[in-house]
């Protein structure tokens, strides 16, 4: 049998082997990476130039991809939150080697998101103004509190559990990684020794953060579907906003968790951590927030339709039957039928049928993202004929750029820190062992851990997994 | 064994009673005429009166307290049906009114019931002056305004500087007892500059004078709306454009460079500019204008045109009308259409 050290052993040579080992791939891919996101601060640039002339946008429609980008990205973030402080909070044991995937996906999210607020500016430098002259009435003010707020507190949340493996990656990387890197690691690890006063207080800071980032997280959904639920518009015009963009948000958030985790575990080999379980157990997560999705819509749609008030009948027909049915039917079938069909077959609930499902799930949430910002101000509120909204190859381009920035983001991330929680993996490895000694020294009374038990990892506060 | 009797009979009674309940309800309406009348046409944004005269059909007296139903028609997706818009009570007079928001372009048609054979009633509806205006939404705890944002924030941030405050403890963690070399170890990586330059310290910081700015921005903020109080909340036209274009208010000039100076002021305060672009050019919501002739600018100005509005000779005179039209033809040149 394979004692807890070989087993960690190995987990830290799989841990360490992305920092240490660069491949010609790994350029290439952030070659493309880089090529595209400069491709979009291009178009960007133009945009600063000309303004917001060179979109697609006009005094109806005034939003477009760009505040589609910020409502799908800031949804995305909500991986982290689910996936790690719920997690953590319930104690579910599998979560170990995906919650730092889940958590670094949060905090890259979220910039990319935030960053498609000030894109969509026609004065970036403007946004000043925001603080200078923000008042806490305005719905957009609160989005700015919220926003900075889980910024904050999940890039700190994402930092706390990382310190050990931070202090790990210090020890060990150092004939690896050149002195201004290692001078990283070791401001990063901030002198972590795993002595038990340090396990005590970062133990401490993990369990508040882990319980506080869960209603800040709700808040900052809740109050990007008040920017459109606070206007007098029809389609938003909806007391089940907050709660459905959070359950969307959640909902796509695992399926980027699905996406990224299926990705980095074929580029750096993490089989033998990441599972067939994982991807199990985040689907039958997705199917079940895609039975949430489908009765929100059927409880919105059907309590408006059934009254058909005036302007009710103007946003049904172009979201239904004409312009946006694609859309929409796109989504709802794709987006929302897909992961639950996935589930229910066998033959599909396989790693990749899952991880397709969760590919249908994000692009479905993007469109859905896209027609309820575009339709809600399409129905005309003024006797008009109604516009039709276009985007621009800038607009493409800022876009194409952004979901390469949060790619390159999560490439250069992946490359500098740890992928993995190492120790509390390895913690759990050995409570595991800890239970079948137990266990075994009714019987026989062998000594398994004779190699000893590695003591790497903080206590959180109110016990770890039983 | 009689009891069930009773229930059976029981429950026959109240059957035959409410079939007769029924019955009589349409019996009574039959007796009565109702008259329904409306404005010949209305204007998008108004309110208007609908209203229903009932009499009895018999002695010719008015009804008081009649109920009628108004209803407007709509068919989506091949079905059609009445969408019920409210119902309204007769007084004294036997007279039932019933405002109607007016919120849609072209011919309504509304039929109300009550008494006998629906009536109906059509009327066409054409663009008017300001269709919406917000009154001030509710405040949620009277009197508390933003200081209840602000404890809850604050509380939110200062939670996480204590979260800061313990991981600046970590890094300052004292080394393990009885271990020399490690002590050493660790006093090295003090010195070596990471005993406050590090991570915790800075994080903490940064969360301190964010933490700051939010409470700051959150106190400064005004505790009014602005459209709780309408006045001074007018229409006109706040954007210049890097003050180049002239007031209206700058005198007649003689030539037509200078009126068609003046013209474009105008096509800027009257907010013509929204739609037609600053130069007239057109965009994707109107069509440049800078070709069309004298009289069509006129007509449409003046009448106004599905998508722009009318002005009438008191918000915008002929003075004005022509300044803007000078402007409009010196455009035309230099567009070259």
């Amino acid at each position: 049998m394979e004692s807890v050290n070989d087993w960690q052993a190995r987990l830290e040579d799989t841990t360490l082997d992305p920092a240490r080992k660069t491949t010609r791939n790994y350029y290439a891919f952030l070659f493309f990476l880089l090529a595209v996101t400069g491709w979009g601060m291009y178009a960007y640039s133009l945009q600063v130039r000309r303004g917001l002339v060179v979109t697609g946008m006009s005094d109806r429609i005034s939003w477009g991809l760009y505040i589609t980008m910020f409502v799908f990205f800031i949804g995305i973030s909500h991986a982290g939150t689910l996936i790690s402080a719920i997690l953590r909070v319930s104690h579910a044991g599998w979560r170990t080697p995906v919650t730092r995937m889940a958590e670094f996906i949060t905090a890259v999210a979220l910039v990319t998101g935030a960053f498609f607020v000030i894109v969509d500016l026609g004065r970036p430098d403007r946004l000043i103004n925001v603080l200078v002259f923000g008042r806490w009435q305005s719905p957009i003010v609160w989005d700015v509190l919220a926003v900075t707020t889980y910024l904050t507190a999940s890039v700190v949340y994402l930092y706390l559990p990382m310190v050990p493996d931070l202090a790990f990656f210090r020890d060990r990387l150092a004939p690896w990684v050149s002195r201004p890197k290692h001078l990283l690691y070791r401001i990063l690890a901030i002198n972590w020794r795993g002595t038990s006063g340090q396990k005590r207080h970062l133990g401490r800071a993990i369990s508040i953060m882990m319980i506080l980032i869960i209603p800040i997280a709700v808040s900052v959904h809740t109050v990007v579907s008040w920017i459109f639920a606070m206007t007098l518009r029809e389609a938003w015009n909806s007391a089940i906003f907050g709660f459905f963009f959070v359950a969307g948000a959640i909902f796509s958030g695992i399926a980027t968790l699905i996406v990224v985790m299926a990705i980095l575990r074929r580029v750096y080999r993490l089989e033998e951590y990441i599972t067939p379980k994982h991807f199990l157990y985040l689907g039958y997560l997705m199917a079940a927030m895609a039975g949430v999705m489908i009765y929100a819509n059927l409880s919105e749609y059907i309590t408006a339709g059934f009254k058909f008030e005036e302007g009710t009948e103007f946003l049904f027909r172009q979201l239904f039957i004409d312009e946006f049915a694609p859309y929409f039917w796109f989504y709802f079938i794709g987006g929302l039928m897909t992961p639950i069909v996935f589930m229910f077959i066998r033959r599909l609930r396989t790693i990749g049928g899952i991880v397709t499902a969760a590919v249908f799930v994000d692009m479905g949430m993007w469109v859905e993202r896209y027609f309820i910002v575009v339709t809600g101000l399409r129905a005309p509120l003024l006797p008009y004929e109604p516009v039709n909204y276009a985007p621009t190859w800038v607009e493409w381009s800022i876009t194409a750029g952004g979901f390469a920035f949060f790619a390159l983001l999560i490439t250069l991330f992946v490359k500098a820190f740890p992928i993995m929680a190492v120790w509390e993996m390895t913690e759990e490895r050995r409570e595991e062992f800890e239970e079948m000694v137990e266990y075994e020294h009714e019987f026989d009374g062998e000594d398994v851990l004779a190699s000893g038990v590695p003591d790497l990892a903080p206590e959180p506060e109110g016990g770890g997994p039983p | 064994m009689t009891w069930r009797r009773l229930g059976r009979w029981g429950t026959l009674a109240i059957l035959v009673l409410g079939f007769l309940l029924l019955g009589s309800g349409g019996a009574f309406a039959d007796h009565w005429t109702v008259e329904v009348s409306a404005p010949e046409e209305g204007a998008l944004g108004e309110t208007i009166q609908l209203t229903a005269t009932v009499h009895d059909a018999a002695t010719g007296e008015p009804v008081e307290g009649a109920e009628l139903v108004f209803f407007s028609s709509v068919t989506f997706a091949g079905v059609g049906g009445d969408i019920e818009l409210g119902e309204a009570l007769t007084n004294d007079l036997g007279v039932a009114v019933f405002d109607y928001e007016l919120r849609k372009l072209g011919t309504h048609t509304i039929t109300i019931e009550g008494g006998g054979e629906p009536n109906i009633l059509s009327f066409p509806v054409t663009i008017g002056g300001q269709l919406y205006r917000s009154p001030a939404g509710i405040s949620l705890i009277p009197g508390a305004g933003g200081w209840v944002v602000t404890l809850v924030i604050g509380a939110i941030w200062v939670i996480m500087i204590i979260v800061g405050v313990s991981v600046v403890r970590v890094s300052r963690g004292s080394p393990p007892a009885g271990n020399e070399a490690e002590a050493e170890e660790d006093e090295r990586e003090r010195s070596a500059g990471t005993k406050w330059l590090n991570t915790a310290t800075m994080v903490t910081a940064v969360m301190v004078v964010v933490a700051g700015g939010i409470v700051a921005l959150l106190i400064r903020s005004p505790n009014t709306h602005h459209n709780r109080d309408p006045v001074g909340y007018d229409r006109s036209a706040v954007a210049f454009v890097e003050g180049a274009y002239a007031y209206p208010d700058f005198g007649l000039a003689d030539d037509a460079a200078a009126e068609a100076e003046i013209g474009r002021g105008l096509f800027v305060t009257f907010g013509c500019a929204g739609c037609h672009g600053v130069d007239a050019e057109g965009t994707t919501t109107a069509k440049s204008p800078a070709s069309a002739s004298y009289d069509w600018v006129r007509q449409v100005t003046r009448n106004g045109q599905p998508g722009m509005p009318s002005y009438s000779e008191q918000e915008l005179n002929d003075t004005q009308l022509n300044e803007i039209f000078a402007f409009l033809a010196e455009t035309r040149g230099e567009l070259g259409g």
